[in-house]
């Protein structure tokens, strides 16, 4: 499980509500970070934020999605933005799914499970 | 010959009395009159017909004169409007165009200025959506009675307009052509572009502590978790939410200068002893860092308002804690200066990197390293201390590298320190002739005046705001990025030298845009060192008015004494109401600033004095009390037209403006004063 956010206390939230389903969470606090991470520890899943200083989220995205290690691995995108045109940019990028900030822990761990069986 | 046919009839009538004697005759007379009627009425028409023919000459006339004007006020009013305005025939030919639409055409769409509505499609290569732009142009192609409205921008140089066209017909509802008028959009559409990238920041800063808040309690109500865990938690959640609460709070105050809300309470105060207070505050708050706090040497008497400025010192102090999460020292200096007094706060901490020092003062940034990351904060605070200082007039700047430290600096201007440091009247001229400058200061020196020259409108602004002069004589043609209109705005836009008289010193051209930006005086160029030396005089007698204050608390005597110091002019005190009268009787001051409770004689006491004596009855007053006054007391006052300044109400600049206003009063009743007496 790869998490990538900038903000610290988004990742200690993900890793608290994933700590509970016994899986191994690596974090990643920027775009580069997160695709070098992706490369070295073959995720399962990858939680990626949005925005992000730097590179955004949806560029980090396209990056994952051009390579073959990590082309089919499933992403969930955390945003703060919930207008029909970010989410249009987050799945055209190749998301498979988003949640919008604030967002329920318990939805998030359900939603990991979900992704994991399919 | 209009004269001579209306007397016709008349004279036919004025025969037929005299053929009554006779039947015959008065039968004959009677066909001759019957003939006459005719011949009368035959008459009638003629004249009418004349005249009508003579009204029509003068209708035409009149038509030919307003057909003139007519084309000069069309002519204007197409002219007038910010649209570009044209009207086409139906081959698309201009009829008629304004002025704004030829500019655009020719400047900005480089199309002919003749060429047809249809040959306009050659911008389309140009637009950030051509094909849009192509359709509507189709459209009117192919139905010529159609109306259209569409939005296009032109990608190359980042301007974006509105056009609308419609169907022109003539009074019998015949189509004759096509308007089109054009409005640029590129302001409306940058605001608006603005406005929503800040909307998707402040809800992207707002859910992110939110996340937190949230999350972290719904955690906390469906595990059963170790206490320790438990705690964590809700520090979590607790800090989230101040977090929060801080956006809020930083972002409000920043909207409410922006709205121009933002208001300065000035007030004197001792810039040391605040820092003292800062300083103490943070320091309790970190146990591994060390605040050094500078002895100051002198004192830093400042005007300014107090609690923004200590806003401004806990906004650096905490950041250069929250900076260097190692723990280490954090030294503040505070050093006069010539007319302004500089604070400084260094770290030992992380440093800005250099790719990202251009943004430190712009809202929401935050420094983004691996290493500062887990620091919060909203990103508003130094964005907030800018505004406050530049509100101030003054300076904030910083210097910093990487792993190294950061050192912040702010200056603020403590303008009543140099009014008092020196009597003699000082007249800042800011002109880039060097010639000319010399010739004036030799002009003003004449005078025993000061002069201070400066060769741009940023020098001249700097020596403005270091050491507010008693007036400031401005060219406006100078050379660097501020001409003197710019200088003029700043200086009024101030607190510190908006009450500054500025006299700008131009061609004849400027004098309307003068009055309008708030100088006092306008001197054309060319003119005489002493049409100089009068308009600044002028200005300075206004300024040397003499006020007495009169409390019995030291201090706020010292406190008014200060503020009213930056307008110039001399200023005396009395402790006690006897004392004050003594004063008075032996050179009757300008205006009086008069506290109610005294001793010896009070305030009422004071006033009923001066109203005994013919040259004392008219001194303006302006009446600090310290207590609620009775209805019987306020319109005592209010007889005696006395200002009332509640002293917990007590502001500097409304102080000023009372006694400013006191003695415009005094010149208004009064004749004006001999110009030799000055």
């Amino acid at each position: 499980m790869l998490v990538c956010d900038d903000e610290p206390v988004l990742r200690m939230l993900v890793r608290a509500t994933l700590d509970q389903g016994n899986y191994t969470v690596v974090e990643a606090c920027d775009g580069d970070e997160a695709i070098a991470r992706s490369r070295s520890d073959h995720p399962d899943l990858i939680l990626l934020d949005m925005m992000m200083p730097g590179r955004s989220g949806s560029d980090v995205l396209r990056e994952l999605r051009a390579h073959p290690a990590t082309a089919e691995t499933p992403v969930i995108m955390l945003s703060a933005r919930a207008q029909t045109a970010d989410r249009e940019a987050m799945s055209l990028a190749g998301a498979d799914h988003y949640l919008t900030k604030p967002f329920s822990p318990m939805g998030l761990a359900a939603l990991v499970e979900e992704v994991l069986r399919t | 010959m209009t004269d001579a046919v209306p007397r016709l009839p008349g004279a036919g009538r004025g025969d037929a009395p005299e053929s009554r004697s006779n039947a015959s005759l008065e039968r004959e007379n009677a066909a001759l009159g019957l003939e006459s009627d005719v011949l009368k009425a035959h008459q009638v028409t003629m004249v009418a017909q004349q005249v009508s023919m003579e009204a029509q000459q003068v209708t035409m006339e009149a038509h030919q004169v307003t057909l003139e004007r007519l084309i000069d006020i069309n002519r204007a009013l197409l002219d007038a409007s910010v649209d570009g305005i044209r009207l086409v025939d139906l081959e698309g030919r201009t009829l008629l165009a304004n002025s704004v639409i030829e500019q655009l055409t020719t400047q900005i769409f480089g199309i002919p200025k003749h060429a047809t509505l249809q040959e306009g499609r050659a911008i389309a290569d140009r637009l950030t959506d051509p094909a849009s732009y192509i359709a509507t142009m189709d459209s009117i192609a192919a139905d010529p009675h159609c109306a259209t409205q569409d939005d296009f921008e032109l990608a190359d140089v980042r301007r974006a307009f509105q056009r609308h066209t419609g169907p022109v017909r003539d009074s019998a509802g015949e189509l004759i052509g096509r308007i089109v008028v054009v409005r640029e959009i590129t302001a409306e559409r940058e605001a608006a572009r603005l406005k929503s990238e800040l909307v998707a920041t402040v809800s992207h800063e707002l859910r992110t502590p939110l996340t937190g808040v949230l999350g972290f309690a719904e955690l906390l109500m469906h595990h059963g978790l170790d206490d320790a865990t438990s705690k964590r938690y809700l520090a979590t959640i607790h800090s989230e939410a101040q977090r929060l609460t801080a956006l809020i709070d930083d972002f409000l105050d920043v909207q409410k200068i922006e709205a121009g809300r933002f208001t300065l309470a000035l007030e004197s105060f001792e810039l040391g002893e605040l820092l003292e207070h800062e300083v103490e505050l943070f320091g309790a708050q970190s146990a591994s860092h060390v605040l050094e706090l500078a002895a100051v040497d002198e004192p830093l008497a400042m005007v300014g308002d107090r609690n923004r400025i200590g806003q401004v010192i806990a906004n650096l102090l905490s950041n250069a804690i929250k900076y260097s999460p190692g723990g280490g020292t954090v030294t503040i200096t505070a050093t006069p200066r010539e007319g302004f007094a500089r604070v400084q706060v260094s770290d030992t901490g992380l440093g800005i990197p250099a790719s990202q020092q251009a943004q430190v003062f712009t809202r929401f940034f935050r420094v983004d390293s691996s290493d500062t990351r887990a620091i919060g904060g909203t990103g508003l605070g130094l964005a907030l201390c800018h505004e406050i200082v530049t509100a101030h007039g003054g300076r904030i700047g910083f210097e910093s590298s990487e792993g190294v430290g950061s050192t912040f600096w702010f200056e603020l201007p403590s303008a009543w320190r140099a009014s008092a440091a020196d009597n003699r009247a000082r007249v800042l001229v800011i002109e880039d002739d060097p010639a000319l400058a010399t010739l004036l200061s030799e002009c003003l020196a004449l005078d025993g005046l000061e002069v201070e020259l400066a060769a741009t409108g940023e020098a001249g602004l700097e020596r403005a705001f270091a050491r507010a002069p008693a007036v400031v004589c401005l060219d406006i043609y100078l050379p660097g990025a501020l001409d003197g209109w710019q200088v003029l705005v700043q200086l009024k836009a101030n607190p510190l030298t908006a009450h500054i008289p500025v006299i700008v010193c131009t061609g004849e051209k400027g004098r309307s845009t003068a009055a309008t930006l708030g100088a006092t005086e306008f001197l054309a160029k060319p003119f005489t060192g002493d049409e100089l030396r009068e308009v600044v005089a002028r200005q300075l007698s206004a300024e040397r008015s003499s006020v007495l204050v009169v409390d019995d608390d030291v201090a706020l005597r010292r406190l008014v004494i200060e503020t009213l110091a930056r307008d110039g002019g001399e200023l005396r005190e009395a402790a006690d109401g006897l004392e004050a009268l003594a004063m008075i009787a032996t050179r009757p001051p300008d205006v009086l600033v008069l506290d109610l409770a005294l001793p010896k004689l009070d305030g009422f006491g004071v006033l009923e004095r001066l109203l005994e004596n013919a040259e004392t009855r008219r001194l303006p007053v302006v009446v600090l009390t310290g207590r609620d006054l009775t209805g019987a007391e306020r319109r005592l006052l209010r007889e005696r037209k006395a200002a009332v300044l509640e002293k917990r109400k007590y502001s500097g600049d409304q102080l000023r403006w009372l006694v400013r206003q006191a003695l415009g009063r005094e010149a208004e009743q009064l004749p004006a004063a001999p110009r030799a007496a000055a």
